[in-house]
C-alpha cells in the first residue's frame, strides 16, 4: 500500500513465501513487513528512511555428501532388490505415523548391509532435525541536503542485523548412534554502515556534463555465537529438548572487523556520444596488519558512441567502442593473522587448552589485489534487426587471501597466504537477431558465449601446486598448479602395460595391467585426470511473437571441464553402476588386459572384487566425466489476455503463461547425474560431486494480473 | 570563502590520519589468550592421545583389533578383519595425531624450553611426546617427526619424513635424559596431569618402562642396542606395581569420553575371535568372563571366526546363521550371532580409563630380557608377576573386572613357565594383557611373532592373504607433501600393508 502527500511518500508492504523442498520434511517460510517513508522539508532538506522487518523458518536444508541425515545419500546407496517403501513402516505397523521408525522408536531396519552409517532414508528425512529460524532487520535513514540544484549532501545510516537459532537433532535410536544428541546454536549477526555522499551533476558548457561525487563510509561488523551442544544421548527417549541431554557443554564466539573507505569519482560526458569515468578509492581494513591496512584503488573506464558522433552508413542504426581499467582491493577475516590459545571444556575439572587455529595465521599479510582491463563494442545494423556486442577481458588476481591445504603433519590443516597471481583472460560475445518482424510476426534469435582461459601464474614461493579440495573417497584431489587452470582435477589411472623409460607411470599406454587375482592395478604416481574449471559456456534463446502470444526457449550449453563422481565411484563399490553388471550372470569377470608378466590376463575374478577394486576412489580415472552439456533450460508460452475481457474492471493488464525449467539434459557424458551436480560453486568445491540433491524439473503456470 | 580549501584539506588529512585508529586492538581476539597455563596443554595433549572415537575406532579397532585376532567382526567396512584397504580409517590416527597434537607439544616443549627451572614440565612433555610417535611409526614406519608440528613455530608446512631408524634413537635418547633429568626439587605439573599429577618419580618409572618397551623392539633389527637399552631401562627403575600404570581416567560423565568405549555404544559388531577364545579355554583362562560375556547365558564360550562376512556367495567366507534383517543389538530375542562371545560390558564403559602402559607389560618384557640373558633376574618370577599384575590390573575397570586371586594362583600353577617355550609363553600373554590397546598388540607380534596367528585370505584382501605389517599413510600426502611422502616410499618400500617398518625386518 502506497500513499503520498506533496511533501512526504509511505509504502508499506507485506509478504509472505511458501517454499515446500523437494526433499520430504524440507522447505521454507518467510514473512516480510517493510516499511519506507520520505519527507521533503522546505525547498533544501529531504530525509528518506526504510526498515524491513524478516522473519524465516527453513526445516531441513540439503545435506551433501555421506553426512548423517543425508535422504538422498541413503537411496543412492540403496541396493536395487530393496523396495524403498519397505523402510518407511515396520512389517508390525504398516501404517506407522513415524516413518522410518520401527515399534521401539529406533531407526527401522538400522545397520542393514551391516554398515550403520548407511541410514535408513525415512529415518534420515523425517526424524532428523535441521532447523534455523531467522529474525533479521534492516533498515536506513538519510538526509539529503541541496546546496544549489545539481549540488547535493547525503548522509546516511543504516544497519542489518539479524540472529539465527540453529537446532540440530540427530534422534534417539539412530543406528551409529543410539542415543542420540541436540545441538543448539544462535548466531548474531549486525552490519551498520555509516556513510555520506557529496554529489555534484552540472552542464559545465552546453557540450560538457559533470556529475562528481565524494563520500566516505565506515563499515562496521560483529558476529556473536552461542552454542549448546549436548552429550551423552537423551536421557528420555523421544523428548528433544537440549536439556534432556546427558550432559551439555557451551561455547561461545565473537569477531568484529571494521573498513573505513573514501571515495571519489568524475564522470564526463561531451555531447552524450563520447563519456569518461574516473574513480578511486582508499580502504582501511582492521583485519590486516597495521602497517598495511591501507590499500588504494582506482579505475578510469571510457565509451564513445560513434553512431552518434560521426557520419556513419545508414545501415548502422548503433555503434558504441568502450574500454577500462580498474583495480579493486580486498582484506579478510578478523583474526587472521596471530596465534591464541583457547579453552575447550574441562575433564575431571582440569581445563583444556590448546592452540585456538587449526590454519597457520600469517602476520605480514597483504591486501589482495584485482587488475582487470576490458575492451569491446556493441554494433547493430538495419535497424536493430542484427547486432553484435562483443567484449575481451584479461585480469589478474595478486596477493589473493587463501587458505590452503598442507599436509597434516604441519600440526595444521591448511595455511593463510597471499597467493601468488591467478589470470583470467577471455571474451563474451552476444549476437541478437531478428530474422523475422512483419505483421503480427517477430522472430528473435539470440547467442551469446562466453570463454574463459585461466591460469594460475603463480602461488607461494616454491610452491607448484595448493590442495583446495579432496573427495570423501580419500586419494582424488582438487589442486591448483602453477601454469595450470585453477582446479586440477587429480588421481590414480589405470596400471597400463607400457610405462615410458624413466618417464611417470601416468602417462603408460597399451592394455590394462592386472595382479595376480585378476584385479585391475592403478599407477603409483598421482595423474591429472582432469580440470574443473569449464572452457566455453553460452545459450541460445529464441522467442518467437504472434500478436499477443509468445514462446520462448532458452538452451543451455558447457563445454569443457570434468568432474569427478563419488556417487559413481560409491557405485561401483556397492554393485549399483550399471558397469558392475558386467559377469554378475556367471559369477566372474576376466578383466580385458594383461598380467604383470605381460601375458594376456585370464584369471576369473569375483565381479564384487573386481568393481569393488576400481570404485571407493582407488582408480580415480573411471569417475571422471567430461561436464559438458547442452540442455533446454526453459521453455516459456505466454498469452497476454485481451484487454476487452477486462474492459470493465479495475485489471488494466493479465497475461498467463506455462513455464518449464530444465526440460531436457540433450547432451552429457556423465553418468547417473546430472553434469551440475556438484557440491558447489565455490573454488573448493569445483569439480568434486558427491550424493547432492538431484537437478529438478519444474513446470508451472503464471497468472500475472495488473491494477 | 579563500579559507575553505585549507579548511577542507585539514579535515580531510585529519580523517585519513584516524582512518585505522583502534584498528590493531579491534583486530585481538577477545575470546581467546596469547598464553595460557602448561597445566592446560598438558590435559589437552594427553585426551587426545587418549583419543576420540574416530581414530579408536578405525586404527585401533577396526584395523589392529581383529588384526591381531582380538575381536573378530563380519561387517565390511573391519577391513583389518579381512585385509582390505579403506583409506580414511588407514590413516585415522594419521589424520587426529598430527593435527591435534603435534603442534600443541611442540608448542608446550617450546614454552618449558626456556627456564631452567621448567624442566620437569620439559621431560614430561618430552616423555608425552614419545607415547605419541611410537605409536605413530610403530603403525606407518617412517614419519615425520623432527620436522613435525612447527607449521608455526618454524614454518614447516611440508615436514620430511624422518626413518625409523632415526626417530627410535632419538625416541630413546630422549626417554633418558627425561629419567635422568626429572628432579623431584624442582616445579613440575599439578592436577593437569591426568596421568600422575606430577609426580616426578612415577615419570620417571614409565620413562624407564617405556624404554624397556622401545629397546625391546629394536630386537630384530639391532640386538646389541636393544641389549643396552633394556639393560639401562632396567637399570634405571621402571614401574614396580600396578599403582604405577600410565593410563588416563574417564570417569567425567561432562568430560572427555573414553574413545572405545564410545566405539561399544554405537557398534556392536565385535565378538570375541575364535583364536582368542580358543587360546583362554586352552589355558582355563579366567579372564575368559572379564574380556567376554556369552549373549545367551549359561552357553558354551565360543568365539567367531575371522575373516567372514554375512551370507555371502561363498560358503567358505559367509556366515550363514545371520540375517541381515534381524536386528542383533536390540537384545530382545537371541539370534544366530548370539552364540558367539561379545566383549565383556565392563570393558566397553565410556567411563573407563585408558591405558597406554601397564605394570604387566613391564614385568613380561624383563622376563623376556631374562630369558635373553639380558637381565639377571629370574624369568620364571618377572613372569608369574607380570600375569598376575595382568589379571589384578583389570579390576581397575571396575568390580565385574575383579578376578579372585585364587582363581590367579590356580591358573600359575596350572600354567608354569616354561625356558623352553619362554619367548612364546611371555609374548602370548603380552598379547592377552593389553588388549584394547591394539596398538601395541599389533607391534609386538610383528617383533615377535607371537601368538602364532592363522592369516585369513578373504577376496579382495590386498595382501596376499597375509597378516598387515603397517598401515598406509594419509594419501592426501601425494598432493600436500609429495616430495617427501615420495623420498619415504623410495626409502621404505611401496606405501603397503605388507611393507615392513625398520625394527620388523
Amino acid at each position: 500500500m502506497t500513499t503520498a502527500t506533496a511533501t512526504s511518500s509511505l509504502r508499506i508492504g507485506l509478504s509472505h513465501l511458501q517454499n515446500e523442498g523437494i526433499s520430504p520434511n524440507s522447505g521454507l517460510t518467510r514473512t516480510t513487513l517493510s516499511l519506507r517513508g520520505g519527507s521533503q522539508f522546505g525547498s533544501r532538506l529531504s530525509a528518506d528512511a526504510k526498515i524491513n522487518l524478516v522473519r524465516e523458518f527453513v526445516n531441513n536444508r540439503p545435506r551433501l555428501s555421506d553426512s548423517p541425515g543425508n535422504a538422498n545419500y541413503s537411496v543412492y546407496q540403496l541396493a536395487p532388490n530393496v523396495d524403498v517403501e519397505s523402510m518407511r513402516c515396520p512389517p508390525e505397523d504398516e501404517a506407522c505415523t513415524e516413518p522410518g521408525t520401527d515399534v521401539d522408536g529406533r531407526e527401522l531396519h538400522r545397520g542393514l548391509f551391516g554398515n550403520i552409517y548407511q541410514q535408513n532414508p525415512y529415518w534420515a528425512a523425517h526424524q532428523y532435525t535441521s532447523s534455523d529460524e531467522d529474525r533479521r532487520a534492516i533498515g536506513f535513514a538519510s538526509l539529503t541536503f541541496k546546496f544549489a540544484d545539481g549540488i547535493h549532501l547525503m548522509g546516511r545510516f543504516g544497519g542489518d542485523t539479524y540472529t539465527t537459532r540453529r537446532t540440530g537433532i540427530t534422534p534417539w535410536g539412530t543406528a551409529y548412534s543410539p542415543l542420540g544428541g541436540q545441538n543448539e546454536q544462535e548466531f548474531r549477526i549486525t552490519e551498520v554502515n555509516t556513510d555520506f555522499l557529496l554529489t555534484v551533476d552540472r552542464e559545465l558548457t552546453s557540450s560538457i556534463a559533470l556529475q562528481a561525487t565524494a563520500g566516505g563510509n565506515i563499515l562496521y561488523r560483529e558476529r556473536e555465537t552461542l552454542t549448546l551442544s549436548g552429550g551423552g544421548g537423551f536421557n528420555v527417549p523421544g523428548l528433544e529438548v537440549v536439556t534432556n541431554q546427558n550432559t551439555r557443554s557451551h561455547g561461545y564466539g565473537f569477531n568484529e572487523k571494521q573498513i573505513n573507505s573514501l571515495y571519489g569519482s568524475a564522470e564526463l560526458a561531451y555531447n552524450d556520444y563520447l563519456f569518461l569515468t574516473l574513480t578511486a578509492r582508499n580502504d582501511w581494513s582492521s583485519t590486516l596488519p597495521v602497517d598495511n591496512n591501507s590499500y588504494f584503488y582506482p579505475s578510469i573506464s571510457g565509451s564513445f558512441v560513434f553512431s552518434d558522433a560521426l557520419e556513419v552508413p545508414e545501415w548502422i542504426s548503433f555503434g558504441k567502442i568502450r574500454a577500462s581499467w580498474a583495480e579493486v582491493g580486498g582484506d579478510t577475516n578478523p583474526y587472521a593473522l596471530a596465534l591464541t590459545y583457547g579453552l575447550s571444556g574441562s575433564h575431571l575439572g582440569q581445563p583444556r587448552g590448546q592452540i585456538a587455529q587449526g590454519t597457520i595465521p600469517l602476520a605480514d599479510l597483504k591486501p589482495s589485489s584485482t587488475v582487470g582491463i576490458e575492451g569491446g563494442f556493441d554494433i547493430r545494423f538495419l535497424d536493430n534487426r542484427f547486432g553484435l556486442d562483443l567484449t575481451y577481458y584479461t585480469q589478474s588476481a595478486t596477493d589473493q587471501i587463501l587458505s590452503t591445504t598442507i599436509s597434516s603433519a604441519s600440526g595444521f590443516g591448511s595455511q593463510v597466504i597471499n597467493a601468488g597471481e591467478i589470470s583470467n583472460k577471455g571474451f563474451e560475445v552476444l549476437i541478437t537477431t531478428t530474422p523475422v518482424r512483419q505483421g503480427d510476426w517477430r522472430w528473435d534469435l539470440d547467442v551469446n558465449l562466453a570463454r574463459n582461459t585461466n591460469e594460475v601464474v603463480e602461488l607461494v614461493e616454491g610452491q607448484t601446486s595448493l590442495v583446495l579440495g579432496e573427495s570423501r573417497h580419500r586419494g582424488n584431489y582438487v589442486t591448483a598448479d602453477v601454469e595450470e587452470p585453477y582446479g586440477s582435477i587429480k588421481g590414480r589411472k589405470y596400471l597400463r602395460q607400457n610405462v615410458p623409460a624413466g618417464g611417470s607411470d601416468c602417462d603408460a599406454t597399451g592394455p590394462i595391467v592386472h595382479d595376480a587375482d585378476g584385479l585391475p592395478m592403478r599407477t603409483s604416481d598421482l595423474c591429472v585426470l582432469g580440470n574443473g574449471t569449464p572452457k566455453l559456456s553460452g545459450g541460445i534463446r529464441n522467442g518467437v511473437r504472434w500478436r499477443n502470444m509468445s514462446l520462448n526457449m532458452l538452451l543451455d550449453m558447457r563445454f569443457g571441464g570434468e568432474l569427478f563422481s563419488v556417487t559413481n565411484s560409491a557405485g561401483y563399490v556397492n554393485g549399483l553402476h550399471k558397469n558392475t553388471l558386467q559377469g554378475r550372470d556367471v559369477g566372474y569377470i576376466v578383466g580385458d588386459g594383461v598380467n604383470q608378466d605381460g601375458q594376456p590376463n585370464t584369471v576369473q575374478a569375483n565381479p564384487q572384487d573386481y568393481f569393488g577394486r576400481i570404485g571407493g576412489g582407488t582408480i580415480g580415472e573411471e569417475f571422471v566425466y567430461d561436464a559438458s552439456f547442452v540442455k533446454l533450460r526453459e521453455l516459456q508460452l505466454n498469452y497476454n489476455l485481451p484487454s476487452r475481457l477486462f474492459a470493465r474492471t479495475p485489471i488494466k493488464y493479465a497475461s498467463i503463461s506455462l513455464v518449464a525449467r530444465n526440460l531436457w539434459l540433450l547432451y552429457s557424458n556423465v553418468d547417473n547425474l546430472d553434469p551440475e551436480s556438484l557440491y558447489n560453486s565455490t573454488n573448493r568445491g569445483i569439480g568434486l560431486e558427491h550424493a547432492g540433491v538431484p537437478q529438478t524439473r519444474s513446470i508451472g503456470i503464471n497468472l500475472n494480473v495488473r491494477l | 570563502m579563500k579559507r575553505l580549501p585549507v579548511l577542507a584539506a585539514l579535515v580531510l588529512s585529519l580523517m585519513i590520519a584516524s582512518c585505522d585508529s583502534g584498528f590493531e586492538e579491534m583486530n585481538v581476539n577477545p575470546t581467546q589468550a596469547s598464553q595460557i597455563d602448561p597445566n592446560f596443554k598438558l590435559t589437552n595433549i594427553q585426551l587426545r592421545i587418549s583419543g576420540e572415537r574416530y581414530e579408536n575406532w578405525r586404527t585401533n579397532l577396526i584395523y589392529s583389533s581383529v588384526m591381531i585376532q582380538h575381536f573378530a567382526t563380519l561387517p565390511g567396512y573391519w577391513a583389518g578383519d579381512k585385509y582390505t584397504y579403506i583409506g580414511s580409517y588407514s590413516a585415522a590416527m594419521w589424520d587426529r595425531y598430527y593435527p591435534n597434537i603435534a603442534r600443541n607439544i611442540e608448542d608446550l616443549l617450546q614454552q618449558t624450553a626456556e627456564d631452567p627451572a621448567d624442566a620437569n614440565l620439559h621431560h614430561i612433555t618430552q616423555v608425552v611426546r614419545v607415547i605419541m610417535y611410537h605409536r605413530l611409526t610403530d603403525l606407518y614406519g617412517d614419519v615425520p617427526y623432527s620436522e613435525a608440528g612447527k607449521g608455526f613455530l618454524e614454518g614447516i608446512t611440508q615436514p620430511k619424513y624422518d626413518a625409523q631408524s632415526t626417530i627410535y634413537p632419538d625416541m630413546l635418547a630422549k626417554l633418558e635424559a627425561a629419567a635422568t633429568g626429572l628432579n623431584g626439587s624442582n616445579r613440575s605439573f599439578g592436577s593437569g596431569d591426568l596421568m600422575y599429577q606430577g609426580d616426578v618419580d612415577q615419570w620417571r618409572k614409565l620413562a624407564n618402562s617405556l624404554m624397556l618397551r622401545l629397546g625391546m623392539r629394536l630386537v630384530k633389527v639391532d640386538p646389541g642396542a636393544a641389549q643396552s637399552w633394556v639393560q639401562k631401562a632396567i637399570a634405571g627403575g621402571t614401574m614396580e606395581s600396578n599403582d604405577d600404570i600410565a593410563y588416563i581416567p574417564h570417569n567425567d560423565p561432562s568430560g572427555w569420553r573414553n574413545g572405545n568405549g564410545s566405539v561399544f555404544l554405537a557398534d556392536r559388531s565385535p565378538r570375541l575371535s575364535e583364536f582368542f577364545v580358543n587360546w583362554m579355554v586352552g589355558h582355563s583362562d579366567p579372564r575368559l568372563y572379564v574380556y567376554g560375556q556369552s549373549p545367551v547365558a549359561g552357553s558354551d564360550p565360543v568365539g567367531m571366526p575371522n575373516g567372514r562376512i554375512t551370507g555371502g556367495s561363498d560358503p567358505a567366507n559367509g556366515i550363514e546363521n545371520h540375517s541381515s534383517w534381524v536386528s542383533c543389538d536390540s537384545g530382545a530375542e537371541p539370534c544366530g550371532m548370539d552364540v558367539y562371545m561379545v566383549p565383556n560390558d565392563v570393558l566397553k564403559g565410556q567411563d573407563d580409563p585408558m591405558f597406554f602402559m601397564t605394570y604387566a607389560e613391564v614385568e613380561l618384557l624383563k622376563a623376556e630380557a631374562a630369558q635373553r640373558g639380558w637381565h639377571s633376574g629370574d624369568a620364571a618370577t618377572h613372569y608369574t608377576n607380570g600375569v598376575r599384575a595382568a589379571m589384578e590390573y583389570l579390576s581397575m575397570y571396575g568390580a565385574a573386572g575383579d578376578i579372585p586371586s585364587d582363581a590367579i594362583d590356580a591358573y600359575l600353577t596350572a600354567n608354569p613357565y616354561d625356558p623352553g617355550n619362554g619367548l612364546k609363553m611371555i609374548n602370548e600373554q603380552l598379547w592377552a594383557a593389553v588388549l584394547l590397546n591394539e596398538y601395541e598388540a599389533f607391534a609386538n607380534w610383528r617383533r615377535t611373532g607371537y601368538p602364532e596367528l592363522v592369516p585369513v585370505n578373504y577376496p579382495g584382501n590386498v595382501t596376499g592373504g597375509t597378516i598387515p605389517r603397517r598401515l598406509r599413510y594419509r594419501e592426501n600426502e601425494a598432493v600436500a607433501n609429495p616430495d617427501n611422502y615420495n623420498a619415504a616410499i623410495a626409502a621404505q618400500g611401496p606405501d603397503e600393508f605388507t611393507t615392513r617398518v625398520w625394527w620388523d625386518r
